[in-house]
């Protein structure tokens, strides 16, 4: 490819950034945000999915470290039925939807998810009634009803998008709550396409999408009986022109993964993914940016967020 | 102070607590004036402005002549560990006049080093995007960070601590912190200067809103909306105490800030050392009256002093380089004229 990016074209960073990943887990199976910082939630499970995710099997050490991982998410659950952030900072609870996709995969924690599950079915963000947003300030439905970063906030899009994936594979896929989340995940698409963290317009301006939301937004939208209506066709459209132009891990690995769920992934995807990796190596916030490029090289990574 | 009370009715919530009321904060904050003025003497203060008509003047003059002016000396840098704090809102490579400019972030970096800082970092924790690298490419500061060799902390995924508010403009009892605001000796609050379209105005007060962890307050840093954007605002600056803001006036933002306005060219550089004067002369060079801007009022002899005749101005002066900025047509912003 041209651009700014030199050009990287072998393929066998997926064994060094696997190892890379292997190797800045903890006994317990977790990973932080940045190296000698707290062991969270999210990193953890992004790695240990993505580990799944490439589909070869696991050395027994991975296996065990998942295990671990699955029962460390179960000690550290709210008896409210919430996942907060780390052992550490149990909230807020936007991590729990992270929890449960990981103990979905494992096929563990049974009480646990039961407890995830209806923790999340109970979290709805607050909603913002029409006659206090007449001039359109707002440019989103503010009555959809999906997840809040923060309980007892407004709704946004990443916690619904994570919200929706994993109810969906806990099997509430036709939940009011699950439907709801997929019109709000649609009514926040920006208009000519893709989608930012939630906010499509403001005071009648039409706001830029970004690529990561984007990509995950595509990949709640996505279920069995998703259809490719013009804010899908949109959406890939805009991953499809801003994906060559970046190499940051987010952005590729949640836009990638929301272009294959529809079939659409590019040829120079591996290439991009790359030389990410070289930018990323060795870093010391290196663990989650590993994660999202291994999910979205891996042959079994979109299994772990479909439910069928 | 604005509006922040839910209507009562459960899982409902008003715009104005989700947003904020710049009219109803301007108009409280024009009642205060008088009787603020008296308690504004103890922060009489300093703020320093230099023209510098463009991204390739000597931005390191500049900012040394500033901090000269100011009697920032080199022994208050010598040995410290300094934190650069940006306005990195948006990616966009288009509209350069979101985010702080890379040139003055590496030009400040070259200051504070030349003056014997241990160490200078960069870090900022963006409200309206996770993707921190994303963020850094496309707005070209990831670039000039790695020329500068300067580090980056991502401040949205930072180690966690908790600090008492005592402030108390928002209902919050404490406040979440990231970790690396422990480790600067000196935060530097970089804006870029730009109408806001909830908060008025944006510049070295309100670009303290990107120290808030987003793991903790989501994006866009929810929470904080509820509890009002003004009442954070000032509950932010009480609690981390900042201590130097250099302003980014080259090009501001007019219009439908702070994302979707339009460039303005200022040709300044501001400088100071209390924020609500900086920032009360910010508002005049955009012919902004400060006392409009409910936070700023709000700030006024409790935290910084924006009467003029408390505030000394070094360089130039407010009226060689102030321009109309555009405002939103919007009966709220119009308040916001002198």
């Amino acid at each position: 490819m041209s651009g700014p990016f030199p050009n990287r074209t072998r393929r066998d960073w997926i064994p060094q950034a696997r190892d890379e990943l292997i190797h800045t887990r903890s006994q317990t199976g977790t990973w932080p945000y940045r190296a000698g910082g707290t062991d969270s939630v999210e990193p953890s499970v992004l790695g240990a999915l993505a580990l799944r995710g490439l589909g070869a099997a696991l050395s027994e050490v991975d296996q065990a470290r998942n295990e671990r991982l699955a029962n460390w998410l179960v000690s550290i659950q709210n008896k409210d039925g919430s996942v907060g952030l780390s052992g550490a900072q149990r909230s807020p609870g936007w991590p729990t939807s992270y929890a449960l996709l990981l103990w979905h995969e494992l096929t563990q924690a049974e009480d646990s998810r039961r407890s995830a599950v209806n923790w999340l079915l109970g979290q709805k963000g607050r909603t913002i009634r029409p006659e206090f947003n007449l001039d359109q300030t707002i440019g989103h439905d503010t009555m959809l009803v999906g997840w809040p970063w923060v309980t007892d906030t407004h709704s946004w899009l990443e916690p619904t998008t994570l919200a929706v994936l994993a109810l969906r594979k806990e099997g509430e896929r036709g939940n009011t709550r699950v439907l709801e989340g997929l019109k709000l995940i649609r009514d926040r698409a920006i208009p000519g396409g893709g989608w930012n963290y939630g906010n499509k317009a403001a005071f009648g301006t039409a706001l830029r999408p970004q690529p990561a939301p984007t990509g995950l937004a595509l990949l709640a939208l996505a279920d069995r009986e998703g259809k490719r209506t013009r804010v899908v066709s949109e959406a890939t459209q805009y991953l499809r022109e801003i994906l060559p132009k970046t190499r940051s891990p987010f952005a590729l690995g949640w836009g990638l993964l929301g272009l294959a769920a529809w079939n659409d992934r590019p040829t120079e995807a591996n290439t991009w993914l790359a030389e990410s990796f070289d930018q990323v190596t060795g870093r010391s916030d290196a663990p989650i940016r590993l994660a999202l490029l291994l999910l979205a090289a891996g042959s079994q990574s979109i299994a772990t967020f479909r439910d069928n | 102070m604005v509006e922040q009370t839910p209507t009562g009715e459960a899982g409902h919530f008003k715009r104005r607590a989700l947003l904020t009321g710049v009219g109803a904060a301007a108009a409280a904050g024009l009642a205060a004036k008088a009787w603020r003025d008296q308690d504004e003497n103890a922060f009489r203060t300093e703020v320093f402005i230099g023209s510098v008509p463009s991204y390739r003047g000597d931005l390191e003059r500049v900012i040394r002549a500033g901090l000269d002016e100011l009697r920032v000396h080199p022994a208050r840098i010598r040995g410290k560990s300094v934190l650069l704090k940006p306005n990195l809102v948006e990616p966009s490579l288009e509209s350069p006049q979101i985010n702080t400019h890379p040139r003055l972030v590496q030009a400040a970096i070259e200051v504070f080093r030349s003056l014997g800082a241990r160490e200078v970092f960069v870090a900022e924790g963006q409200g309206h995007s996770r993707d921190t690298d994303f963020v850094l490419e496309q707005s070209g500061l990831g670039q000039a960070l790695k020329e500068s060799r300067a580090e980056f902390v991502d401040l949205n995924h930072d180690e966690l601590y908790r600090s008492k508010n005592s402030f108390r403009a928002t209902s919050m009892p404490q406040l979440v912190l990231p970790a690396s605001l422990r480790r600067a000796d000196l935060i530097v609050s970089m804006p870029k200067l730009k109408t806001h379209h909830w908060a008025g105005i944006t510049v070295s007060m309100k670009n303290l809103f990107g120290v808030m962890p987003g793991v903790f307050y989501g994006w866009p840093k929810n929470v904080l909306h509820h509890e009002g954007i003004e009442q954070s605002i000032l509950d932010i600056n009480a609690t981390v105490r900042p201590h130097l803001a250099i302003v980014d006036g080259i090009v501001g933002m007019e219009g439908d800030g702070p994302i979707m306005g339009t460039p303005r060219q200022l040709g300044a550089i501001v400088i100071g050392t209390n924020f609500p004067s900086v920032d009360a002369t910010c508002a005049r060079m955009m012919k902004i009256n400060p006392w409009r801007v409910g936070y700023l009022a709000a700030a006024s002899g409790r935290l910084g002093a924006i009467s003029e005749r408390h505030i000394t101005q070094r360089g130039e002066a407010i009226d060689q380089l102030a321009l109309p900025f555009q405002l939103l047509d919007h009966p709220n912003f119009a308040r916001l004229r002198t």
